[in-house]
Formats: structure tokens, C-alpha cells, sequence
């Protein structure tokens, strides 16, 4: 198992928008399906770059990590041991942690 | 010996009046930098609110225009309330921002099935009320300390 590392803005798009597929072709669902779910599934670590896109909306976020427990089934505690988020913006890494918590939770409550 | 006691005793004195005198100078001065970093802000937070509306409302509006407007006045935002955060004994306004965000960049933001209208009024007065209660947390903050 290796580490990999993707930089959104330049593997995926400068301009990454909208929560579902249907909302256009950069979603942070697509996001979700098409890269950080098979990164994760195939690397022991994965970081995530969020520098030099024009920005994240918090459908996006929340579609693209908080998706990876509501839709994908994965633990928090799984994903805080494989997955680094690193941007320059406090916001998105804030953003992020809280969407996984959520989801987390609501996941308990409906088991 | 009464003359060298009266020197020392001005002496310290005026020493005292120096640092005095420094320290209200370095008073005022951060006072009006914080004063000047809140009205930024707040002008950021207006812009930020002008923008979403025009997104949000406004059906003759240019969504990609006010779209890039939204992600930049967030980062200027975010910019002025992380100084504010940083400062010694400065305060926190990043949870009270971060609802901001969520609203703004939230449900149908970025989507291409986006449609400004009437039916996103609700939305933006939310948006509104929560930059006041923003602002007003910030002012009593700078009332409380510098007044």
C-alpha cells in the first residue's frame, strides 16, 4: 500500500463546484466516486490539496468527504487515520473535519 | 545632597511619564488598527452579502460573476477574521463566519439547476440577520475592550 497525494485544483479542477453530478461536471459527488474514494481504497494515506482553486463551496465539501460516510460507508475514525487534508485556508480544513463529524453522527443515529 | 535627591526624584518622574506616555501612544494605535480591521470587515461581510443577493435574487445577474465575487470576498473575510483571531486577547468570529459560509455556499450554490428568485428570500434574510449578530458580536468585543 503506497501514499498518494491529490492536488484538486490541478488534477481535478481549478474551479470545483456543486454538490451532485446532475449540478455540473466538477461535483464534489464526482470528486468523491471518480478519486478520493479509490484513493482511498488503494493507498495506506492519502492527502488531499485544496490550494490554487478559485475556492470551495460547502456542497462540494460536504457532498465529497461527508459523502464517503453517508454514501460510501466508511468510519470516521478510518478516514482520520487515512486521510490528510492540507490547505492554506483554515475554512476548508475546519469545514471538512465538521462534515465528517457529521455525518458520522447521523449515521449513529440511524443505526 | 537635598538638589541630587530632587534630580533623582524628577528623574523618575519623568521616566514614568515616558512609559506613560508610550503606552497610550501604542494604545491608540492598536485601537485604530483594530477599528480599521472591523470596518474592513464589515465592508468585506457587505460585499460578501451584496454579491449572494444578486446570486440569490437577482434573475438578471451574472451568476458566474457574482459566483467568483462570493469565493473571494469569503477569502478576504476569512482573511480579516483570522487577524481579529490571532491578535493577543483578540476574539473569535470564526464560528459565527463559518455559518455565514454555509449558508451562502450551501444547497443550490454553484449548481447549474441554480434559478434566482423570490424563493431564495428566506435564505438571504438569514444570511443578513447572522452577518448582524456577526458584527454586533464584534463591536462589543472592541466596546468592551477599548472603550
Amino acid at each position: 500500500m503506497s501514499n498518494k497525494t491529490i492536488y484538486i485544483a490541478k488534477e481535478y479542477s481549478e474551479t470545483p463546484a456543486g454538490r451532485y453530478k446532475t449540478d455540473g461536471n466538477f461535483s464534489g459527488e464526482r470528486f468523491r466516486e471518480e478519486f478520493l474514494y479509490p484513493a482511498l481504497k488503494e493507498n495506506q494515506l492519502v492527502e488531499v490539496n485544496l490550494d490554487e482553486a478559485l475556492g470551495y463551496g460547502s456542497s462540494f465539501l460536504e457532498e465529497a468527504f461527508g459523502g464517503l460516510i453517508r454514501v460510501d460507508g466508511l468510519q470516521l475514525t478510518e478516514i482520520e487515520d487515512k486521510l490528510k487534508v492540507t490547505s492554506s485556508r483554515p475554512l476548508y480544513k475546519n469545514r471538512i473535519l465538521k462534515y465528517l463529524k457529521d455525518a458520522q453522527l447521523e449515521k449513529n443515529k440511524s443505526n | 545632597m537635598d538638589s541630587c535627591i530632587f534630580a533623582g526624584i524628577t528623574s523618575v518622574i519623568a521616566l514614568f511619564a515616558l512609559i506613560y506616555n508610550n503606552r497610550q501612544a501604542n494604545y491608540r494605535e492598536t485601537r485604530k488598527e483594530i477599528r480599521a480591521k472591523l470596518d474592513q470587515l464589515n465592508a468585506a461581510l457587505t460585499t460578501l452579502l451584496d454579491s449572494s443577493k444578486k446570486y440569490y435574487l437577482d434573475k438578471d445577474a451574472s451568476l458566474i460573476i457574482e459566483n467568483v465575487k462570493i469565493h473571494e470576498t469569503i477569502n478576504t473575510c476569512e482573511r480579516f477574521i483570522e487577524e481579529l483571531a490571532n491578535l493577543n486577547d483578540g476574539i473569535s468570529l470564526k464560528s459565527d463566519f463559518y455559518i455565514v459560509y454555509d449558508m451562502i455556499t450551501g444547497g443550490s450554490f454553484e449548481s447549474k439547476t441554480h434559478k434566482p428568485g423570490d424563493h431564495n428570500s428566506i435564505l438571504c434574510k438569514k444570511v443578513s440577520i447572522q452577518k448582524e449578530s456577526l458584527i454586533a458580536k464584534a463591536e462589543d468585543w472592541f466596546n468592551k475592550k477599548y472603550r
